[in-house]
């Protein structure tokens, strides 16, 4: 098992700048998510880490030592792909073992090796099978047996379960989790679902445009976002932003609706955004009136939708209620779990 | 075409089905006859190989009186040129394959420059006529000791069978997963044996056709043959057959049992190569 360090990692595809300036410190056991949306570079660091993609300027370190210069086979990583990327003319049992057998483990040892990968992962049934005759629940734990009969020092997920119905992501993800538990091998996995990267992280990095947004526990993220990209792209149903202006305490929406500050009146500028989580606002007699649009009953908690001004609005509800669309109720922001962004998008709380 | 005929299934299911049910005996009929025509000369040659030698013409429409006559003297005469065939066009697909796969593999897996420039260099090369290359390897031979010689055969075939197996192997190994290749060099396996452990058997039925038609095209080769080789020593056999239909034309029940013979291997070959031409392998690779 080893920790993992990132620095100063730089990726460039001819002039376009894939990833700019990477730092990420991964300790020893850890359980790391990367997490954005398509196209912000999770995959493309993941395969610099594996050694499938070259690193342009900086350092991977892995237990201590740089590994940009190592061949993948020599980075002691085992990874798992969307795909699953089985070889699809060997059986289970081969397809977990290929890597022993390259590295010329004796017999004995490598089916002792899978013997045990296949039982953690309930495919003791299943060693004679080729990857066609499997579901694809079953394929994606051969993936992953493949990564546990190396035993290596990291494991490399990229987007794993995106492939399988919701049930079953669900699932695996818990079994994931309690995997990594088990084996408390420091693990790097890449998502683009925030609930996936919430649920099993340890810590979660959030990218965006090739750069971190920002690094922190899955509740940390939650409580304080630093950047309002992060803040709308952690929680579900997302964070509510009311664009504004704030002025000596007080917080105008560009309609001209008046909204709390409570603890943060010190605030002030233009072009901000007042943030609200769906959650943490309260129905009240008195308060910010918002026109209901759409009512979701949603059994736990009751969704509404609905208008501040002319600014859409999510409010999620514990009790059940009995609000119709066309109505008009009042809400009151929890002033504690306020988020005020400025401009470019950094928090001002 | 499969909009507009499934629409007439929707909206006209009945009649379609009626239509279907009795145009299918005229379908049938109609087809037999063109089969029974397309297959009529390979009747004639089992059925001329079976009976006494004569004129071809003059033979009876069915064997009634079976002799394997022309089968002993086909053998004796060229049993040795039947040989030739099969170890000349066994091993240009050899040869052929060992050169195309490691070639196809590089092209479409390495990032190499120019890939597709030579991609497109060796179709442009199988548009050659076969005499041109054949009159050019003539010279080469000559100069080198290679006329009449088994080695110069194979060779000679294989400037047909390289390209083409390259070509084929090249659009299946583009079209594979690159992450199973990236899972290998993750698992430890450098390019050579990702190659001969991952590629090659994931390729196998594309193998498989290139090697068939390696095969066909060498086991029916007549120019290479006729222009490579000058005396009886190495003779394929179609360059056989030809000799000898021109010496024993009186006797066609030999030529035909020859015909029937030469045959054989290619008839083999598809029947068990044909479950394997354009089937897939990746199946349960990725998603
Ligand atoms: N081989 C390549 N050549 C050029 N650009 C590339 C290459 N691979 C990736 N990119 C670019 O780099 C950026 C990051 O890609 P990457 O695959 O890492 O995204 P991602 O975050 O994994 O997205 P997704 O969630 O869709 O998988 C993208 O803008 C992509 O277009
Ligand atoms: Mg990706």
């Amino acid at each position: 098992m080893a920790n993992v360090a990132i620095r100063s990692v730089n990726k460039y595809y001819g002039a376009f700048h894939a990833l700019k300036e990477i730092n990420i410190d991964i300790a020893d056991g850890d359980f790391v998510v990367l997490v954005g949306p398509s196209g912000c570079g999770k995959s493309t660091l993941l395969r610099m880490i594996a050694g499938l993609e070259d690193i342009s300027s900086g350092e991977v370190e892995i237990g201590g030592q740089v590994i940009n210069d190592l061949l993948p086979q020599e980075r002691d990583i085992a990874m798992v792909f969307q795909n699953y990327a089985l070889y699809p003319h060997m059986t289970v049992a081969e397809n977990m073992s290929f890597a022993l057998r390259l590295a010329r483990v004796p017999k004995p040892e490598r089916d002792a090796k899978v013997t045990r990968a296949a039982a953690i992962l309930g495919l003791e049934n299943l060693l004679d099978r080729r990857p066609a005759q499997l579901s694809g629940g079953q394929r994606q734990r051969v993936a992953m047996g493949r990564a546990i009969v190396r035993d290596p020092q990291v494991f490399l997920f990229d987007e794993p379960l995106s492939n399988l119905d919701a049930k079953l992501r669900v699932q695996m993800r818990a079994e994931i989790k309690e995997l990594h538990e088990r084996l408390g091998t420091t693990t790097i996995y890449v998502t683009h679902d925030q609930i996936e990267a919430m649920t099993m992280a340890d810590r979660i990095v959030v990218m965006q445009n090739g750069e971190v947004a920002q690094v922190g526990a899955p509740l940390d993220l939650y409580d304080l976002p630093r950047k309002k990209f992060v803040a709308g792209f952690i929680g579900s149903p997302a964070m509510n932003f009311l664009s504004g202006h704030a002025k000596a305490g007080h917080f105008l929406t560009s309609d001209g609706i008046e909204l709390p500050l409570g603890p943060n009146a010190a605030v002030e500028g233009d072009d901000l955004s007042y943030g609200i989580r769906p959650e943490h606002l309260r129905l009240g007699d008195s308060g910010v009136p918002m026109h209901v649009t759409v009512v979701e009953p949603t059994g736990a908690e009751t969704q509404v939708l609905g208008r501040i001004g002319e600014q859409p609005v999510v409010c999620a509800f514990r009790e059940r209620l009995d609000i119709r669309p066309g109505a008009v109720i009042h809400v009151l922001p929890d002033e504690d779990k306020l988020h005020i962004f400025g401009k470019d998008g950094h928090r001002l709380n | 075409m499969s909009t507009s005929s499934s629409l007439q299934i929707s909206s006209n299911r009945k009649r379609r089905h009626r239509n279907n049910r009795h145009g299918g005996w005229r379908h049938t009929v109609f087809g037999v006859l063109i089969l029974g025509i397309l297959l009529f000369p390979v009747y004639w040659m089992v059925n001329v190989s079976l009976q006494q030698g004569g004129a071809a013409a003059m033979t009876p429409w069915l064997p009634i009186d079976i002799t394997l006559h022309g089968y002993a003297k086909a053998f004796q005469d060229q049993g040795g040129h039947l040989l030739t065939s099969l170890i000349v066009a066994s091993g240009s697909v050899v040869f052929s394959l060992l050169v195309a796969a490691p070639a196809a593999y590089a092209l479409a897996v390495f990032r190499v420059r120019w890939a597709n420039a030579v991609l497109l260099a060796i179709l442009v090369s199988q548009m050659i006529p076969g005499i041109v290359v054949a009159n050019a390897l003539y010279g080469a031979y000559t100069k080198i000791g290679l006329l009449n010689s088994i080695l110069g055969l194979i060779l000679a075939d294989s400037s047909a069978g390289i390209p083409f197996s390259i070509l084929i192997l090249n659009a299946f190994m583009r079209s594979m997963p690159l992450s199973v290749l990236e899972a290998a060099r993750i698992d430890g396996a450098g390019p050579l044996r990702t190659l001969v452990s991952v590629v090659l058997p994931m390729s196998r039925n594309s193998i498989v056709t290139a090697g068939l038609f390696t095969f066909l095209f060498s086991w029916s080769d007549f120019l290479f043959a006729l222009t490579l080789t000058t005396t009886d020593d190495v003779r394929p056999v179609t360059l056989g057959l030809y000799v000898y239909i021109s010496g024993f034309i009186s006797d066609w029940s030999s030529v035909m049992a020859t015909s029937v013979l030469a045959s054989i291997p290619t008839i083999v070959l598809l029947v068990f190569a044909q479950r394997y031409i354009a089937a897939g392998t990746t199946a349960g690779a990725v998603k």
